[in-house]
């Protein structure tokens, strides 16, 4: 799997995560104890846990595909330091004896993990600095628009620009759109928009959404900017989404400003997806289904286990009743479809899939909480 | 997930107050196995290997546990629910016989994981994952393939430890295992990390 945060997991938790998994696989060899259930119920609660736990049964899998590994002879097993060596007191005690034997193209990748995040940093830094001094030195030669649109809740808005490109705005959202000589920018401020971009390499276009940045290399892509945070999914071509600049909604940024990526820029290509939210997350990009990301266009809305929570706030772009959920009912998942013209029916039908009850109030107040007895 | 979360009717035939008090319950187990969930299925799968069968056992002890007709308090609900399904879990090897089984599920999953990735970056990780494996000490080297190929218990690992000289006990042999994952992992993600960028 392509993980967007490919050392995000700390050394102590890698360690739990491996005992555990070599612990709870050691199969039919011994049962754990009540204490150890306990220990273990408490330890999975964490979701960061849980994800190294599952990225290691998950690199266990593919152990068996891998090739005959050369077993040691009893010379090497003999001279063998290295094994019983207390790793805690020297984190990267294997690594130094890899760097003994280095590999053709391997050398050396742990120690100088750092460097390529610094280099990195550096790249982005250099990057936005481009960016934004072309920003700020507009030519006048070239024609250059800035506007801003905003649709109604319930309202689909196609936007027609000059350059060729166009949007499609989804309900209660609201963009501004700053085109230069040499750049295309966007804002998403809220809400969903469909983008089909036409390519020019020498007047690139990005789009800013929450914490994040995407940049186009010819394409159509979707990007939703939620509560949660920001989800971006491409239907043709491939885009870059990077670590927006800190301060990009509220003000003109200075380089003083500019984040440190607390995640990598990554590329995604037609029919994949990924999100990142603030202050620095970002998810592993995923295979999609690229038609059901953009069938808002047409009128429906899909979800494949969502929280009711992040389905409410998304259906409510398009219905102007405000919702409450009581406890307990947002983290419900939803797996279906919900028509842009339907959504009082599919609100009122929650009972028949959910054990929740729906209410409303004269002043067309909806409130939704698990049903009691 | 694949939760078939609606709640079960009581069974008719009943009286009406117990039916109500079932229906109670069944709510309250319903919202304990929600909350305990992703916990329960990462449990499974370390013991059954495929994230699938995985769901589906736990789908299973959530269907059991209902069918139980006993008040319980949340804090034992879960050590309950851990055994159920690791019982669950053990007829099911026991029906099939687990070596088997594993190998079933890398045929029917991706070895990538739920996101299939291009062929190619499959091969390259599966090259690496060699190459962080041939750089193991030896000894952790030689359990890890007794464990992971050749699948065999602990117990019979540390015999065939001291059949080569190395004394260890089973406690350090799993030691040795957890190691190899933590090492792996690192591997991997180093890798990940470079490849990134030289794209």
């Amino acid at each position: 799997m392509k993980s967007s945060q490919p050392s995000g997991i700390s050394g102590s938790r890698l360690e739990s995560a491996a005992a555990w998994l070599v612990k709870l696989e050691a199969f039919g060899e011994a049962h754990l104890s009540p204490e150890e259930l306990q220990a273990w119920d408490d330890w999975a609660a964490d979701e960061d846990n849980r994800a190294a736990f599952d990225e290691l049964a998950g690199l266990r899998q593919q152990f068996k595909a891998v090739g005959p590994v050369r077993r040691p002879t009893q010379a090497e097993l003999i001279a063998d330091e290295m094994s019983d060596r207390d790793p805690g007191a020297s984190p990267v005690a294997m690594m130094p004896e890899l760097g003994a034997r280095r590999n053709r193209h391997l050398a050396a990748v742990g120690p100088s993990r750092w460097a390529f995040a610094v280099a990195a940093s550096a790249l982005l830094a250099l990057s936005f600095a481009i960016a934004f001094y072309s920003f700020y030195t507009p030519s006048r030669a070239q024609p250059t628009l800035t506007a801003r649109y905003s649709t109604r809740t319930g309202e689909q808005r196609h936007l027609a620009l000059p350059d060729g490109s166009s949007i499609t705005m989804g309900g209660s959202s609201r963009l501004s759109v700053a085109y230069t000589a040499k750049q295309r920018n966007v804002t998403l401020e809220r809400g969903e928009a469909l983008f089909a971009v036409a390519h020019n390499a020498a007047r690139p276009f990005h789009v800013y959404a929450g914490s994040g940045v995407i940049t186009d290399l010819g394409t159509r892509f979707n990007v939703l900017r939620s509560a949660e945070g920001v989800t971006v999914t491409v239907t043709e071509g491939v885009v870059w989404v990077a670590p927006a600049p800190v301060s990009h909604d509220s003000r003109p940024p200075e380089l003083s400003q500019l984040a440190t990526p607390r995640w990598l820029p990554v590329q995604i290509a037609h029919g994949e997806a990924m999100s990142y939210r603030s202050p620095g997350q970002a998810s592993a990009v995923e295979r999609v289904d690229a038609k059901l990301a953009t069938a808002w266009v047409r009128g429906t809305l899909v979800y494949d286990r969502r929280p009711l929570s992040q389905v409410i706030e998304d259906v409510t772009r398009y219905w102007s009743h405000p919702v409450t959920l009581g406890p307990g009912t947002g983290e419900l998942l939803y797996s279906g479809t919900v028509g842009e013209r339907h959504i009082d029916a599919w609100v009122r039908g929650l009972p028949n899939i959910f054990p929740v009850s729906v209410t409303e109030t004269n002043g067309g107040k909806v409130s939704i909480r698990m049903r009691e007895h | 997930m694949k939760v078939r979360a609606a709640v079960p009717e009581a069974e008719s035939g009943e009286e009406a107050a117990p039916k109500a008090a079932s229906a109670t319950r069944a709510e309250q187990v319903l919202r304990l196995f929600l909350a305990h969930h992703a916990r329960l299925v990462s449990f499974l799968r370390a013991r059954v290997g495929s994230q699938q069968e995985a769901e589906d056992l736990a789908q299973r002890a959530y269907e059991e546990l209902l069918a139980v007709r006993r008040e319980e308090t949340a804090s034992f609900f879960a050590s309950y629910l851990y055994r159920t399904a690791t019982n669950l879990a053990i007829n099911r090897s026991k029906e099939q016989g687990r070596a088997r089984r594993y190998r079933d599920a890398l045929e029917h999953e991706p070895l990538t994981g739920p996101s299939p990735e291009p062929l190619w970056l499959a091969r390259e990780r599966l090259e690496l994952l060699g190459e962080a494996l041939e750089r193991l000490p030896a000894k952790i080297r030689l359990v890890f393939i007794l464990r992971y190929f050749e699948e065999l218990p602990y117990d019979e690992i540390v015999v065939r430890m001291a059949a080569e000289d190395v004394m260890i006990d089973r406690r350090t042999a799993m030691r040795y295992v957890e190691r190899a994952l933590v090492h792996c992992q690192k591997f991997m993600a180093a890798a990940d990390a470079r490849r990134r960028f030289e794209r």
